[in-house]
């Protein structure tokens, strides 16, 4: 039997968060067959910039349904508060219920939401949002600019546990304006934010509610209040069972109006049981499918497996040690074949990736100046062992034993980690696996001491929008929380600093990948793979967007009947 | 009566402290810090800080431990960390699916296991039967009974779901927990069958079954009033510690049908090192041990009169 844990509770998403991902699925049946599956016949009904054979939404549903069985990723979520949400559950729960200033599309592309119009002052020093004026929350009571920000300032509370204020660095003040408008004031400039309020930071709740549930607010206990396209009715979260959603039939927006009358989320926690509900046709649809059960689910006749645009990524942290050894990082780099992994491991649900931010994750309006970047960065395939040897031929460090952390259990994992340890034998680096237990291993991506005796991390992350800045962030300035190595790039600082503050597109976009050619080259990180959203539906229903951009969308109102 | 039931109970009460102390000390020096992860990357070193006094974890462990326990003591269990809700509020709904999961277990070992067990006086010829169906239910493991069940009835035949859990009705719950319910009771079933087995026939042996059955008295007779009312002592015993096994059992099934019960949420609990719910998650354990216990020495003191003496002597 295998044993899942459920996330632990990260405070960041991204790379935390994609570190519980990875811990998570302590399960993941054993499949090592290399057989890969596409998205099994549906036509789909978008075309893809981020990989082979990706898609952005699918067919869209025919008429209504009454109830749609639906499995949570990664178990229980652990609060639905917008505030404190940092994991795949918690995200994709709160964007079903509350609604966003922004919407982000299956395509990434942004629309208005409660929010018609945003205005930002020529000295992008204020930028005033213009609300709608017909939303109410599910008890009826209209929403006001004051409870708008209010439930913006909640991201900058500390007692909130919030995991978004880094988002709200630059903002000076947020503050309700007549009877529709709500005006934030920047410190300095920042291109970001507007983004950002299409995640789950530009969340809004009902402010008399959530005052009044104080730390309750978004537990199983205290629920929440939104407007958004499902409701969550009290008593209709059952711990340990299932969160049960309404349709909120006065939703504000038809074309979201849910086609479901009722939502069950399931909380499977082991990935044969979800294997095996699927197969039984209990469970209509799921997220974050484990690769080790794609082959099994598509074979099952049952439904459909999609492959969708996502911007998570697959990665090696280094950690001081031998890896503080910028050419250790290299040859590592060199030796790993992206490829085999992608299809072995991964069942073809990846693409290689050959640098710090995947290309999925670019912003769209500056494709071609990082496409260019990236073509001129090596792409190593591990063919070339000869150059990897030499580059690392009497260096002392390359006798050392390097320890590989991965998540106790997960078999994605473990699979991974025997292929890069067989491939950096090639070149004489001993790796040894250590596999940690799920608590250990997330706290090992948040704390030094737990870090001990480790030199390298394997990540999974995430990229919130198609914008480099919300990742770079984390990982290559001065003060990142996950640069482990302290690397110290002045040069990177001052890019990264400057084309935050920078809202012309194209020049941000200079700055970013003249950055990357400073950063990449010493390898903070060692990129591997670019993963492909799998979600999984039954032949009765269709219309759940693809990507991962359903994480911070409505994405269960549209799924329905597919006849 | 009252000596009868002091003993368990401070016994029991002697049990939990020291299991919750072993327990406490035990997590505290397991890997991994709560509050780093609850912080999040964008914490500052005194907001970190404040989280630990918050969580109480920079007092040292005798003042956490006893802290603890007052509170307990006083009905208050504390708050679950990963939840960031009360573990009363947390545990009461999961409580009573285990429950009902363990009282469907129980009732099928008490039925086929017994019932097994008596098969072959009634008739000789399902001896080899009831041996080798038996022998082959211990050797079992739960997860393996879990996944074969689920196979077969499940998916090949589609009589029963795969998930445990329902928010139906009696009946619609009864469906779901059935599989559950046959994967839990397997093992232990075979087991109560092949002690029933085992006491019926030694009973049958004896000077005094056989005397009765010379003398002419009906073979059912003398079944049900020599044989079947001796052999039952060990048989209750057994069966005492089944409803105490069958309570840890639910981990492995849980997990494996999916249901949200107490132990699936233990084995989420120790992953995330969330001590308080761990801490009233083995309490019950403890405290179910103890009675189930109880209830069998009980049984068993109605049931043998010279057992009964001893005691009121």
């Amino acid at each position: 039997m295998h044993n899942r844990a459920t996330t632990a509770q990260l405070g960041s998403r991204r790379l935390a968060l994609g570190a519980a991902a990875t811990i998570v699925a302590l399960v993941l049946a054993a499949c090592s067959g290399s057989s890969s599956s596409g998205g099994g016949g549906a036509a789909p009904t978008g075309s893809s910039s981020g990989g082979s054979d990706v898609v952005l939404t699918t067919p869209k549903a025919s008429g209504p349904i009454d109830t749609l069985d639906w499995d949570l990723p990664y178990g229980e979520p652990t609060t639905v508060d917008y505030v404190k949400a940092a994991d795949y559950g918690p995200d994709m729960v709160v964007s079903n219920l509350c609604d966003s200033l922004i919407r982000l599309e299956p395509d990434y592309s942004m629309s208005p939401n409660l929010a018609t119009s945003w205005k930002t002052s020529s000295d992008h020093l204020t930028t005033t949002f213009t609300l709608r004026t017909d939303v109410k929350f599910w008890d009826g009571k209209p929403l006001t600019p004051e409870d708008v920000a209010y439930s913006l300032l909640r991201n900058l509370d500390p007692k909130n546990e919030p995991v978004n204020g880094a988002f709200f660095d630059h903002v000076k003040s947020i503050t309700p304006k007549g009877n529709n408008q709500v005006v934030v004031r920047f410190t300095k400039p920042d291109e970001l934010f507007l983004k950002e309020m299409a995640t789950v930071a530009g969340q809004v709740s009902e402010k008399a509610y959530t005052e009044s549930k104080g730390e309750k607010y978004g537990s199983a206990e205290g629920g929440v209040m939104c407007s958004g396209p499902f409701e969550l009715k009290s008593g209709d979260w059952k711990p340990g069972q299932s969160i049960t959603l309404t349709a909120n039939q006065d939703y504000w927006n038809p074309d979201l109006r849910p086609l479901a009358g009722k939502v069950v989320l399931h909380f499977i926690s082991d990935t044969s049981t979800l294997a095996q509900a699927i197969k039984s046709g209990e469970i209509q649809g799921a997220y974050e499918l484990p690769p080790a059960i794609l082959p099994a689910v598509s074979q099952s006749g049952m439904g459909t497996v999609y492959q969708g645009k996502s911007l998570q990524v697959f990665e090696l942290g280094p950690t001081p040690g031998p890896m503080a050894d910028q050419k250790l990082r290299q040859a590592l780099g060199m030796v790993i074949d992206r490829k085999a992994l992608a299809e072995v491991v991964f069942h073809g649900a990846a693409d290689p990736n050959y640098t710090l931010i995947p290309p999925p994750a670019w912003d769209p309006s500056g494709l071609d100046i990082y496409q260019q970047a990236y073509d001129a960065i090596p792409h190593p395939d591990g063919k070339d062992i000869e150059a990897a040897k030499q580059l690392i031929a009497g260096d002392p460090n390359a006798s050392k034993t390097i320890v590989l952390a991965i998540g106790a259990g997960n078999q994605t994992d473990v699979d991974s980690a025997t292929l890069i340890q067989q491939e950096a034998a090639q070149i004489g680096l001993k790796i040894q696996i250590k596999q940690m237990q799920p608590l250990q291993f997330s706290t090992a991506f948040f704390d030094e001491n737990a870090r001990k005796g480790i030199d390298l991390m394997l990540t999974q992350g995430w990229v919130d929008v198609p914008d480099p800045l919300d990742y770079l962030g984390l990982i290559v300035l001065p003060d990142s929380y996950f640069n482990w190595l302290g690397l110290k790039n002045q040069t990177v600082a001052r890019l990264v600093d400057k084309a935050r503050s920078n809202y012309d597109d194209q020049q941000r976009a200079r700055q970013i990948t003249q950055a990357q050619s400073s950063y990449e080259p010493t390898q903070p990180v060692i990129p591997m793979l670019a993963l492909h959203e799998l979600m999984y539906m039954s032949k009765d229903i269709t219309g759940a967007p693809a990507s991962f951009a359903y994480i911070f969308e409505p994405s269960l109102a549209t799924v329905g009947s597919a006849s | 009566m009252v000596r009868l039931l002091l003993r368990p109970v401070l016994g029991g009460a002697f049990t939990i402290v020291v299991a919750s102390m072993v327990i406490f000390v035990a997590l505290s020096f397991a890997p991994g810090d709560p509050a780093v992860t609850l912080a999040g990357p964008h914490a500052t070193h005194d907001q970190l800080e404040a989280l630990r006094e918050q969580l109480g974890e920079n007092k040292p462990l005798p003042e956490r431990y006893l802290s603890w326990l007052g509170g307990v003591l006083h009905g208050d269990f504390g708050q679950s960390t990963q939840f960031r809700q009360g573990v009363s509020s947390l545990l009461t709904p999961r409580l009573g699916v285990t429950a009902e999961l363990v009282v469907l277990a129980f009732l099928l070992i008490l039925v086929f296991g017994i019932g097994l067990g008596m098969l072959p006086s009634v008739h000789r010829y399902l001896t080899w039967p009831v041996v080798l169906v038996t022998s082959l239910g211990v050797a079992v493991p739960t997860f393996v009974a879990a996944l074969i069940l689920i196979e077969i009835f499940a998916l090949k035949l589609g009589w029963f779901p795969v998930l445990g859990s329902s928010s139906g009705g009696p009946l619609d719950r009864l469906r779901h927990l059935t599989l559950p319910a046959i994967a839990l009771a397997l093992s232990w079933a075979a087991f109560v069958a092949q002690i029933s087995r085992a006491s019926i026939r030694d009973e049958e042996g004896r000077e005094h079954v056989e005397t009765a059955l010379s003398r002419g008295l009906g073979r059912g007779q003398v079944f049900r009033k020599h044989v079947l009312r001796n052999a039952a002592a060990p048989i209750v015993t057994v069966v005492g510690l089944t409803l105490a096994g069958l309570i840890a059992g639910s981990i492995v099934v849980e997990t494996a049908f999916g249901i949200g019960g107490i132990g699936s949420l233990l084995v989420v609990s120790v992953s995330a090192k969330d001590t308080n719910v761990v801490l009233a998650i083995s309490i019950i354990f403890v405290v179910a041990f103890v009675v189930a216990t109880t209830v069998a020495d009980i049984a068993q003191i109605l049931l043998d009169p010279r057992v009964r003496d001893r005691v009121g002597s």
